[in-house]
């Protein structure tokens, strides 16, 4: 199953990803971060801006994943950790993190990003690393903003990262519950 | 709005500095403002958009004319009713790229004011001014 | 050769966001349409047209020349009003009440089909398989996409499937030309009508390139 998810990540990757130019991108986004911090004043907040928008990004994110790929929908939330890694960051950023530290419940799962392109050329000034600014923070948000649509309430956050000192970077993934389907309105 | 334009436009502004320094041709140093405005239309856009401006024009007093006739960010825009609302909609996403030509220019010193407009998506077309050209 | 007649789209709150339709002799559009017509004198793009003839009401039916193929959008309910120039599209309860029944009998034979399955479960989702129904006139075809879009197509019984069709307007209109277009709005807590020319237009080509070709297999 593993090794499945591996190759379609790989496929859609080659085959059905239109690339953009590597260094484009990281200098937008850590153009855009600038910005943020310039505006808040507040690293927390800047965290929350760019987990925000993130969510935007991941709601209609994963339609084009699932558009790319033949996925279906998951049926467990272990199959779920490995289409995020192997698929989903393999597509859209090229890297595929390790899924990790699940929890005895198997509600909680990390992602081990050995290599995070969005981090590349980026330094944090002591204050930003001192207050707790979560550069990559959008990724949490598409994590998000991606599962909700599967049905999936969860809480995304960073616990360790490479640019504030730590030796790896680290995001938790922990699943709230399981959303219910809308169903019509009934007619009185 | 207008502070939404200013943000967009220094984040595109800052994007443009550092795309400047990154591909800049190492070989030989841009002086002439054609020449950098050129740069922008082939380089930078290869960059950007994986295609050149359709078309250049100057007066040759400061004033360069860059249209792209299919503006990547507007490919997928559409609304209702034909083009005159969502042409509209679409006018912040065009500050971004703004800032960005004139960091690039600025990044070689030269000094502009950049504004766009589209004629209808997903065409664009983009006007700089030179200020105080040397 | 498929008769394709209408399409609805439901996003996931059950609200119909996007309707065409083909080839449908009566439907409520038409007949509001001639009801506007007898009261108001119509639109005046609207007026010169025989009543029971579809037309397209965002006056963009350039794409399609034949008359019996021009669409006709019904631009949606509710809460999604509030950003539209409301000139072009008084609000069609007869149609409203029509989306309404259409899902209802897609969503109720939805869950049939996965509890017959076992597979019923609160998230949704088709993993029973429901693929289409058909009476002696036409036959609905279903599709849901893994976010829970929902898309209905209607088309002469003959049409056996239509599951590559539904999935192809999936992946490769609705995504491309919906999902995709900056100004849609996806908060996912809202709904919004699609409201998009070029969405319209490559899902009309699409639909009429496979109304002219020999069947989908």
């Amino acid at each position: 199953m593993e090794k499945q998810y591996k190759a379609i990540g790989e496929e859609a990757w080659k085959n059905n990803a239109e690339k953009i130019n590597a260094e484009l991108f990281i200098f937008t986004y850590g153009s855009l971060v600038v910005q943020l911090v310039k505006d808040y004043e507040n690293y927390s907040a800047v965290n929350k801006q760019l987990d925000k928008m993130g969510y935007n990004i991941g709601v209609r994110m994963v339609d084009d994943m699932m558009a790319r790929t033949s996925l279906e929908r998951c049926t467990g939330f272990s199959a779920t950790a490995e289409v995020i890694a192997k698929v989903g960051f393999k597509l859209f950023l090229n890297v595929i993190p390790t899924v990790a530290n699940w929890s005895a419940d198997a509600k909680e799962f990390s992602l081990i990003l050995d290599d995070n392109p969005l981090n590349d050329f980026c330094e944090l000034p002591p204050k930003a690393v001192a207050d707790g600014l979560r550069y990559s923070n959008v990724l949490c948000g598409v994590i998000r903003g991606a599962l909700e649509m599967m049905q999936m309430q969860t809480e995304v956050e960073y616990v360790r990262d490479v640019l504030c000192g730590d030796d790896v970077s680290e995001i938790r993934v922990k699943l709230l519950r399981m959303l219910d389907e809308e169903v019509p309105a009934s007619d009185d | 709005m207008e502070q939404v334009y200013v943000k967009l436009e220094l984040i595109g502004f800052r994007i443009g500095r550092r795309l400047a320094e990154r591909f800049a041709p190492p070989n030989r140093r841009l002086t002439d403002t054609l020449d950098i405005v050129k740069f922008v239309c082939k380089d930078i856009w290869m960059v950007m958009f994986n295609r050149q401006i359709d078309n250049l024009k100057t007066n040759h007093r400061g004033i360069y004319v860059l249209q792209d006739n299919k503006f990547k960010w507007f490919l997928r825009m559409s609304g209702n009713n034909g083009g005159a609302a969502a042409a509209r909609r679409a006018q912040p996403y065009i500050w971004l790229p703004c800032g960005i030509i004139r960091g690039v220019l600025d990044s070689f010193g030269v000094n502009t004011v950049v504004i766009a407009e589209t004629l209808g998506l997903p065409q664009c077309t983009f006007q700089i001014k030179v200020v105080n050209d040397a | 050769m498929v008769v394709v007649y209408t399409i609805y789209i439901f996003d996931r709150h059950c609200e119909c966001i996007f309707y065409t339709e083909w080839n449908r002799g009566r439907s409520p559009l038409s007949a509001e349409r001639s009801a506007a017509a007898a009261t108001v004198g119509g639109r005046s793009d609207g007026s010169k047209e025989p009543a029971n003839t579809a037309h397209a009401v965002d006056g963009t039916g350039t794409h399609l020349s034949g008359d019996s193929q021009r669409p006709l959008v019904w631009p949606t309910t509710a809460n999604s009003t509030a950003n539209r120039v409301s000139l072009e599209s008084p609000r069609n309860i007869a149609m409203e009440e029509e989306a309404k029944l259409v899902y209802g009998v897609a969503f109720s034979t939805r869950n049939i089909i996965n509890k017959l399955n076992s597979k019923d479960g609160p998230q949704g989702g088709n993993p029973g398989g429901f693929m289409s129904f058909a009476t002696n006139t036409y036959r609905l075809h279903y599709y849901e996409s893994p976010t829970g879009v929902k898309f209905i197509l209607t088309t002469d019984i003959a049409a056996v499937s239509m599951q590559p069709v539904l999935e192809m307007i999936y992946r490769n209109i609705y995504v491309e030309y919906v999902v995709k277009n900056p100004l849609f709005n996806v908060d996912p807590h809202t709904s919004s009508p699609i409201e998009n020319d070029y969405f319209r237009a490559v899902l009309n080509n699409y639909i009429r390139e496979i109304s002219s070709t020999t069947t989908v297999a």
